[in-house]
């Protein structure tokens, strides 16, 4: 048993230091959008579908290339402005058609949460990533 | 008595086909050979007389029918105009472009695509994009309504002048 402790730490620390590095070393991130809640100035919020707010269901993150992707065969972009780590997240900014945007990924759950926003509207999209490979086309 | 009640189910749903069979659909006209025309005759003036109401009037009931409906509206939002959606996207794109390093192709994406982000609909917009795209079905169902009516006055005008009673 107190042979089999050490090992066990180990394994749990390569692991965790494995998906840590893969989220931190991987060349793009495949995220799933899971919700979407539209908030209006008045303090009203309101939970939207994908559908309606107009997102794709998977995008594609690629920090390297500071572009996000859809992949379906609509291939809709929007360009990153910033990438920056901090405290195991990855933070994105960006700004398209008179909206800014914010996003964060935690390294080692690949949880994710967007803020759009615009004039008197902000989205909150909640998702989850993971790394993938970059897109052969 | 269980089966009973089954038989008497399944003669009325018979009986309901049965009549429902011999009913007049909606805009229905029926026509007779007032002037003795034999049934070769009334075939051969109905297909003349179809090919002449589609001169008339351009519609023809059956190509309308197997034209497909139009698509549900997509991107981008009715609030904001394509041209200015474009010309912001080719902006927003050329800079995401410039940043990685290649303006022009980042622009072209840009202008295409509307925007992953700028494409995003609010619920209000969502709802009027509804609403005109039901509008414009409702539009689109009267006016083939209409052409419709077109050629059914014109193909009865034709079988009455050939000697049918047409009501």
């Amino acid at each position: 048993m107190r042979v089999l402790i050490p090992f066990a730490v180990a394994l749990a620390l390569t692991l965790a230091a494995g998906v840590s590095a893969l989220a931190q070393q991987a060349s793009s991130l495949l995220c799933a959008v899971i919700n979407v809640v539209e908030c209006s100035a008045q303090g009203e919020c309101q939970r939207s579908t994908i559908e309606s707010a107009n997102l794709p269901r998977f995008i594609r993150v690629n920090p390297a290339a500071r572009s996000l992707a859809s992949t379906g065969d609509d291939a809709r972009t929007a360009p990153i402005q910033s990438v920056e780590r901090v405290n195991d997240r990855l933070i994105l900014q960006g700004g398209q058609q008179g909206r800014a945007w914010s996003a964060t990924v935690a390294d080692k759950t690949g949880q994710m949460s967007v803020a759009v926003v615009e004039d008197q509207t902000a989205f909150v999209v909640f998702g989850a990533c993971t790394a993938a490979e970059p897109e052969r086309r | 008595m269980r089966l009973a009640r089954g038989n008497a189910g399944a003669i009325g749903v018979a009986l309901t086909l049965l009549i429902g069979s011999f009913v007049p659909a909606a805009g229905q006209t029926f026509t007779y050979p007032s002037k003795g025309q034999n049934a070769q005759q009334e075939s051969r003036d109905r297909g003349e007389c179809h090919q002449w109401a589609v001169q008339q009037t351009g519609v023809d009931p059956a190509s309308a029918a197997a034209m497909p409906a139009a698509p549900p509206p997509s991107a981008p939002p009715p609030g904001r105009g394509v041209a200015r959606g474009a010309l912001r996207g080719a902006a927003v794109g050329s800079v995401g472009g410039a940043i990685a390093g290649d303006a022009g192709k980042g622009a072209a994406a840009g202008a295409a695509m509307g925007g992953l982000i700028g494409g995003m609909r609010t619920r209000d917009q969502y709802a009027a994009q509804q609403e005109a795209y039901q509008q414009q079905q409702g539009q689109a169902h009267q006016a083939s309504a209409s052409r419709l009516d077109a050629y059914n006055r014109a193909l009865n005008a034709c079988l009455a002048g050939r000697g049918y009673t047409v009501r």
